[in-house]
C-alpha cells in the first residue's frame, strides 16, 4: 500500500515545515528501523533544521455519494468510552449522527479493537451527548 | 546530525472525512494500538467505516491511517536556520513521472553561485543514492530511478514570515 511519509522539521524560530516522500509498504507493522531511518539520516545531513518527528499516512479516497440526510456536520453526538486504566477514557465525536442512533455495532468494534489516544483499551460506553458547534 | 531516537507513538490514528449536504466537512478520529499491522489496521478501519456509514447522515469521502514517530532528543536547529530556504530535488520515476522533495533549511554552503545544488558533495550524493536505490517512489507509487535536477529556492511567502531583524532595509 502506498504510504505518504512526512519528515517534520523546525528551524531556530520553531517555525515548522516538512518534506514529503512516498513508499510502498507491505501489510506488516510500520516500523522506523530500515528505510525510514535511512532516509532520515540522509535528510538530516542536508538540512540545518531540527528533524524532530515523522508520520506515515495511508489514505483512501472514496467515490462521492450523496449524503443520506439533512443533518449538518455541525450537529452530532459525542460518545464517551471508559478505558482500562480508569483515567480519562476516550471521546468519539460523530458529526451528523442523531442522538437516538443505535450504537451497538459501533460499540462492539470500539471495545474489541480500538484504544484511547494513550493506547489504553476501551472497556465500555459510558455516555452519549448531543452537540452543536458553530 | 546523528539521532537514533525516533520512537513510535503508542497509537496509530484512524480518521474519516465526512461531508454534509451543504458541502461542509468534518472529521472522525479513532485510535488503534501503534503496533497494529497495516493489514489489520486497514481491516479494522474498514469495519469502523461501515459502522459509521450506517449512522451518519453525511457521506464518508476519505479514510486515513497514520503512524506517528517522534524524536525526543532531536538535535536542535542550527543558528539562523530558515525552513523557507528549500533544497529541491526532482526525481524521475520508472513511469517517467516527476516527483520532487523539498528539504527545509537547506544550507547555502551546498548551493553553487548559479542556484543549483552541488551534487558532487558527499551528503548530497548520499541523499540522491538513498532516494534512487532504496525503494522510494513517486506519488503514484512508481520506483524512483534517477535524479532529474536540483536547485535551491526561497518560498515566496518567506518575506512576511521571516524574523523582523532578518528583513533587509
Amino acid at each position: 500500500m502506498l504510504g505518504t511519509i512526512r519528515y517534520r522539521f523546525r528551524d531556530e524560530r520553531d517555525k515548522a515545515s516538512y518534506c514529503t516522500t512516498y513508499r510502498i509498504f507491505s501489510g506488516g507493522p510500520v516500523v522506523w528501523a530500515g528505510p525510514l531511518e535511512s532516509l532520515r539520516a540522509a535528510l538530516a545531513g542536508v538540512s540545518a533544521a531540527s528533524l524532530y518527528a515523522a508520520d506515515v499516512r495511508f489514505t483512501v479516497q472514496f467515490p462521492w455519494a450523496p449524503p443520506r440526510g439533512p443533518r449538518p456536520v455541525t450537529r452530532g453526538i459525542v460518545v464517551y468510552y471508559e478505558n482500562a486504566s480508569g483515567d480519562s477514557g476516550e471521546l468519539l465525536w460523530l458529526p451528523t449522527v442523531a442522538p437516538d442512533a443505535d450504537l451497538t455495532a459501533l460499540d462492539a468494534l470500539m471495545i474489541a479493537h480500538f484504544v484511547d489516544r494513550d493506547g489504553d483499551p476501551l472497556l465500555r460506553r459510558v455516555g452519549v451527548r448531543e452537540y452543536v458547534s458553530e | 546530525m546523528q539521532s537514533m531516537a525516533m520512537t513510535q507513538l503508542p497509537v496509530c490514528q484512524v480518521s474519516y472525512n465526512i461531508v454534509d449536504e451543504r458541502g461542509a466537512n468534518a472529521q472522525v478520529q479513532a485510535y488503534l494500538p501503534g503496533a497494529t499491522t497495516l493489514a489489520n489496521a486497514t481491516t479494522r478501519a474498514a469495519a469502523l467505516r461501515t459502522a459509521l456509514a450506517a449512522l451518519t447522515q453525511g457521506s464518508i469521502t476519505s479514510q486515513s491511517i497514520t503512524y506517528s514517530f517522534v524524536d525526543p532528543v532531536a538535535p536542535a536547529a542550527g543558528e539562523n536556520t530558515r525552513v523557507e530556504q528549500k533544497g529541491v530535488f526532482v526525481f524521475r520515476g520508472a513511469n517517467l513521472q516527476l516527483t520532487r522533495i523539498q528539504i527545509p533549511a537547506f544550507p547555502l554552503t551546498m548551493v553553487t553561485v548559479t542556484g543549483s545544488i552541488d551534487e558532487d558533495l558527499p551528503l548530497v550524493n548520499a541523499l540522491v543514492l538513498e532516494m534512487v536505490d532504496n525503494g522510494w517512489t513517486t506519488s503514484l507509487g512508481s520506483d524512483i530511478v534517477a535524479l532529474e535536477r536540483s536547485y535551491q529556492i526561497m518560498r515566496t511567502t518567506t518575506r512576511n514570515r521571516r524574523a523582523r531583524d532578518d528583513r533587509p532595509d
